[in-house]
């Protein structure tokens, strides 16, 4: 799949605000919603185990020619067979990830501003992720949510994909695309729903 | 299978033993005085500082002809041209290691015989087995295992043996009887007043 010309839901995997489903469990119901793109982050987890949940995921049927990308670890990504990676501020510089996984790597950046969104888009990354958007429980934060102004800035600056993240939800969805948006990452909304296919699959929709 | 390492006596870095010096200030006097191979092991740093340190300590390596060595992460290794990996019991596996970077040495972290055989198989060029001796910095990790344990370890496997824990300059012989192919130092070295004092000291064994 070429990230360039995807709009759609980038599922990041989460088991510590729940461990009904295994992040293979929950990358597995993103792709059967037509889900193209994943992130698997497990921060704590140890690289032997993350490396069999990794190439788990790459092995999955359902997963075929859609995206797998592992936070913050470029090693744990190119052994685990992984598409990409994708980088915070405090990660290994995007320059540096590259020569890790060469050329055709799909890499990503966070971008918490305007500035930093400027910083990441002009580094050969492959998209940049601004946020948080809104209020998230997901990931502590140290200052205030985004908000819908700031994509807007961003999205006026940067022709490439864009990502955002950051409290996202089936209601607010809808003006995150307006925004601008071309992907949206979502977490919590999936793996904590009822039912994460069906949660994947109505955030899809948004984009048919 | 790799050559055998071609050092004896190496340093494991903890720059918050050595502070307040800088840690590159303290791998530098080691290199000086004859130190030949290091391994950077900064485990609570974020990937973007260590990848700044990794930079720093390779630049003083590379201009004494010292071997680096990056704890546990491969990615930092290839970006700063190591020479090679070295992998903690439950941290990277050797063997994804091998498979895509083949151009690194692998050193391992062992505490049982159990995990040297299995460390050995998956592809190690050496392993780092302790605790042999009692040190505070492992004391967590309980009881030392002691030089009957190292023998134990060196007798078992085919690949070179360091041991690591307490080895202080008198202890060398001693770990060297048992089998070992040489000896690693954290904290002797880090706190060290004398840092080239001490490396010619371990080296005095070895001669």
């Amino acid at each position: 799949m070429n990230i360039q010309d995807y709009q759609g839901i980038y599922l990041i995997t989460d088991t510590q605000m729940q461990d009904r489903y295994s992040h293979v469990a929950l990358a597995d119901a993103a792709y059967r919603a037509g889900v193209k793109m994943v992130q698997y982050r497990a921060k704590d987890t140890p690289d032997p185990k993350a490396l069999k949940q990794i190439r788990a995921i790459t092995e999955l049927e359902s997963k075929r020619e859609h995206l797998l990308i592992v936070n913050d670890r470029s090693d744990l990504a190119k052994a685990g067979g992984a598409d990409g990676v994708h980088l915070g501020q405090d990660d290994l510089p995007l320059s540096a990830a590259r020569k890790v996984l060469g050329a055709e790597a799909v890499i990503g950046g966070t971008a918490s501003n305007l500035e930093e969104a400027r910083q990441v888009s002009n580094t050969d990354a492959d998209y940049v992720a601004l946020g948080h958007i809104f209020e998230t429980s997901t990931k502590q934060k140290d200052y205030e949510p985004r908000g819908l102004d700031t994509l807007r800035q961003v999205r006026a600056e940067i022709s490439g994909p864009l990502v955002a993240i950051g409290g996202i939800t089936l209601q607010n969805a809808p003006e995150v695309i307006d925004a601008g948006a071309d992907i949206l990452a979502v977490s919590s909304v999936i793996c904590t729903a009822d039912d994460p296919q069906f949660a994947a699959r109505t955030l899809a929709a948004l984009f048919e | 299978m790799m050559n055998k390492p071609d050092f004896r006596y190496y340093l494991i870095t903890s720059r918050k033993a050595c502070a307040p010096r800088p840690l590159t200030e303290v791998v530098q006097k080691a290199c000086e005085a004859g130190v030949q191979a290091v391994q950077l092991r900064e485990k609570d740093l974020s990937g973007k500082a260590l990848c700044e340190l990794a930079h720093q300590i390779r630049e003083v390596t590379t201009r004494f002809g010292v071997r680096l060595f990056i704890n546990g992460r491969p990615d930092v290794a290839k970006v700063i041209a190591a020479d090679g990996v070295h992998c903690p019991e439950e941290g990277f596996p050797p063997s994804a290691v091998r498979q895509y970077w083949s151009q690194f040495s692998i050193g391992v972290s062992v505490h049982s015989l159990e995990a040297a055989k299995k460390a050995e198989k998956e592809g190690a060029d050496f392993l780092l087995f302790g605790p042999v001796f009692f040190t505070p910095s492992k004391e967590e990790y309980g009881k030392p295992q002691g030089t009957d344990r190292l023998k134990k370890i060196c007798e078992s496997t085919s690949i070179p043996v360091f041991a690591v824990g307490g080895v202080t300059p008198a202890k060398v012989s001693e770990c060297l009887q048992a089998g070992a192919y040489g000896v690693a130092g954290i904290s002797a070295l880090m706190e060290a007043d004398d840092v080239s004092g001490k490396v010619e000291a371990f080296h005095s064994q070895f001669d």
